[in-house]
């Protein structure tokens, strides 16, 4: 896919903006605080009808106004063309997604459409950050894949909200709570165990991709892996049924211990997601020059997986990340995206793209200031 | 913003009480009461006055209702082997408009939901129990699909299976007129689970 245009009207400092996109690199220039990542942040809007940021659509609307719309034309890689309408009503609170003005709802059906990777300097946490920000990255990627993990793991954090709820009370006025965490076990099992067998088998098909990745990035000879591990063992060849039996059995074994923290100690909010090396913890031995590899080829990696996995080429989304990598490195990644697909880029240093790219049709330039995008002629 | 009249304040307060009304929302009512004919507005009050004193729950089935038992436990015409155990009265009457059932109702007033505390006891569970007898043969769960109507439907099921009448739930799965490629996978595997012989 490729987003033919954009239009945006009220969204964060934009309040009229009009851009004709390029088909390959995007680059998008601007001083800190312009308004460049809005722009990014109003294309996540079109692939996951909200922010990147998790912020509430209230957060996006231009201050002092009470609707913003966005519109573009995304083309498929079979060449329809896809009308994209979202608008915000603050005063009813309503939000709305159309493609060629039909409704979209639920919103998650429209989740995986319009695949989309997305890098930042924040994502450093996937390979620097604890387990959260790793579970994070594996759940954007699969939910982008597959609707029903995104369901399931909707439901599943609710359980578990639930459940913690019932320990949270059971501690503070003494009542018996097997009983009443019986429904809640059984739904923690079923969600917890799709979300677990969907992770293992993730993690299994997205190892070649991260080693492929990971070689054209670098010359030397270094074996990037990955691993799931679970908060319960489960074998590579468990069937959900198997996970959900082991599943049960813990949560029998640790009801004591759970009752006394207070909380749910197992399931797949508690999965780690090991990477390493040449067989070493990232983040115990990697030098800063592996992190930021890693999580190139991460990201790489993501894009090749999706663009399998949803029939749609996604777009890539490079929110300054440039002015963190030196200037080979940059140079090399540059290339590589541009050849992939659309790729949006924003910087505060105009230099190494005139180096890197031929502006014109397929590449383009855009500069931002105060929320007003001015396109260089061609 | 405070308004010259204490009375329209007075009004504002009462209506952002609402679920749902923001303050603002509230001063726009407001105003739009204001601006009504004086008989629209006595209609409005009356209403409201008349919900309160004359509806009340059932001592049957907890549906709202004016007279008691209400018209649906009362009828004859109903088949009274069968309970549907239901959240809340909008669902019975999303039910009756189907004209498709013909037995009774049973309203719990809710589904479990421990993080906005409530448990069993808040729910119309025990007159449930009360109120199955020899001529109960099927008792419908028709609760959200959600993961409260769930623990719900759960918690009834291992209550309601010692006692050895038919258990069921109804079953979740494509809207009728949109397009099976069209369903989304989540309610398709759902449909799929909760699939039934043929
Ligand atoms: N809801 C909003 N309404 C108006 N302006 C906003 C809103 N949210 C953020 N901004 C402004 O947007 C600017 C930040 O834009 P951003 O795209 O993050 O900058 P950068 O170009 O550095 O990526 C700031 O000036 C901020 O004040
Ligand atoms: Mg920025
Ligand atoms: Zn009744």
């Amino acid at each position: 896919m490729y987003l033919e245009n954009i239009r945006l009207k009220n969204f964060r400092n934009h309040a009229d903006t009009s851009l004709n996109f390029g088909t390959k690199a995007n680059v998008v220039l601007g001083g800190n605080g312009e308004g460049k990542t809005n722009l990014l942040e109003a294309i996540s809007y079109i692939s996951l009808t909200k922010s990147f940021y998790a912020s509430s659509d209230t957060v996006v609307l231009k201050i002092n106004e009470q609707v913003f719309e966005i519109e573009a034309n995304v083309v498929s890689d079979g060449g329809m063309i896809n009308k994209v309408h979202i608008g915000y009503d603050s005063r009813s609170g309503e939000k709305a997604y159309s493609i060629n003005k039909r409704r979209i709802e639920p919103f998650s059906s429209i989740i995986g459409k319009f695949p989309l990777v997305f890098l930042s300097p924040e994502n450093a946490d996937i390979t620097f950050g604890g387990p959260t920000d790793r579970r994070k990255f594996l759940d954007i990627v699969i939910s982008q894949s597959n609707i029903s993990y995104f369901k399931d793991l909707s439901e599943y954090r609710k359980v578990v909200r639930h459940r913690n709820k019932i320990f949270g009370d059971a501690k503070n006025f003494r009542t018996d709570t097997s009983v009443l965490l019986e429904p809640w076990n059984d739904q923690l099992v079923k969600y917890g165990s799709r979300i677990m067998f969907k992770r293992k088998l993730f993690v299994n098909e997205f190892r070649k991709y991260i080693e492929e990745s990971y070689s054209d990035l670098v010359d030397v000879k270094e074996i990037p892996s990955i691993a799931y591990e679970p908060s319960f063992e489960i074998n590579d060849d468990d069937a959900i049924e198997r996970i959900s039996e082991k599943f049960f059995d813990i949560i029998k074994k640790k009801n004591q211990e759970e009752l006394k923290f207070g909380t749910t100690l197992i399931g797949p909010h508690r999965d780690e997601i090991n990477l390493k090396i040449n067989n070493l913890d990232l983040r115990k031995f990697a030098s800063q020059g592996q992190h930021k590899t890693f999580l190139i080829a991460l990201k790489i990696g993501e894009f090749f997986y999706l663009k399998e996995r949803c029939k749609e080429t996604p777009v890539f989304l490079l929110d300054d990340v440039f002015s963190e990598l030196d200037a080979n490195r940059a140079l090399h990644m540059l290339k590589l995206i541009e050849s992939l697909s659309q790729t949006f880029i924003t910087s505060t240093n105009p230099e190494i793209f005139d180096v890197a790219l031929n502006f014109g049709d397929t590449n383009k330039i855009f500069f931002v200031k105060s929320g007003r995008v001015e396109t260089t002629q061609n | 913003m405070l308004y010259t009249s204490e009375l329209l304040e007075t009004l504002i307060d009462e209506l952002s009480r609402l679920p749902g009304i923001g303050r603002k929302t509230a001063q726009r009512l407001a105003m739009y009461i204001m601006k009504l004919p004086r008989e629209e507005v006595v209609g409005m009050a009356k209403a409201l006055v008349n919900v309160k004193d004359k509806v009340k729950n059932c001592s049957i089935c907890s549906n709202f209702t004016e007279e008691d038992p209400c018209f649906i436990c009362s009828s004859p015409k109903r088949d009274r082997t069968t309970i549907c155990v239901v959240e809340e009265p909008n669902d019975v009457i999303a039910i009756e408009k189907t004209n498709d059932f013909f037995g009774l109702y049973h309203v719990l007033g809710g589904a479990l939901s421990p993080l906005d505390g409530i448990g069993p006891e808040d729910l119309k569970i025990k007159e449930l129990l009360q109120r199955i007898d020899d001529n109960t043969l099927e008792i419908i769960l028709a609760l959200n699909p959600n993961v409260e109507g769930e623990a719900t439907t759960l918690y009834l099921s291992r209550l309601l299976k010692p006692v050895g009448i038919k258990l069921t739930r109804i079953a979740r799965g494509i809207p009728i007129g949109s397009d099976l490629e069209f369903a989304d996978e989540a309610t398709l595997s759902r449909a799929i689970e909760g699939r039934v012989t043929i």
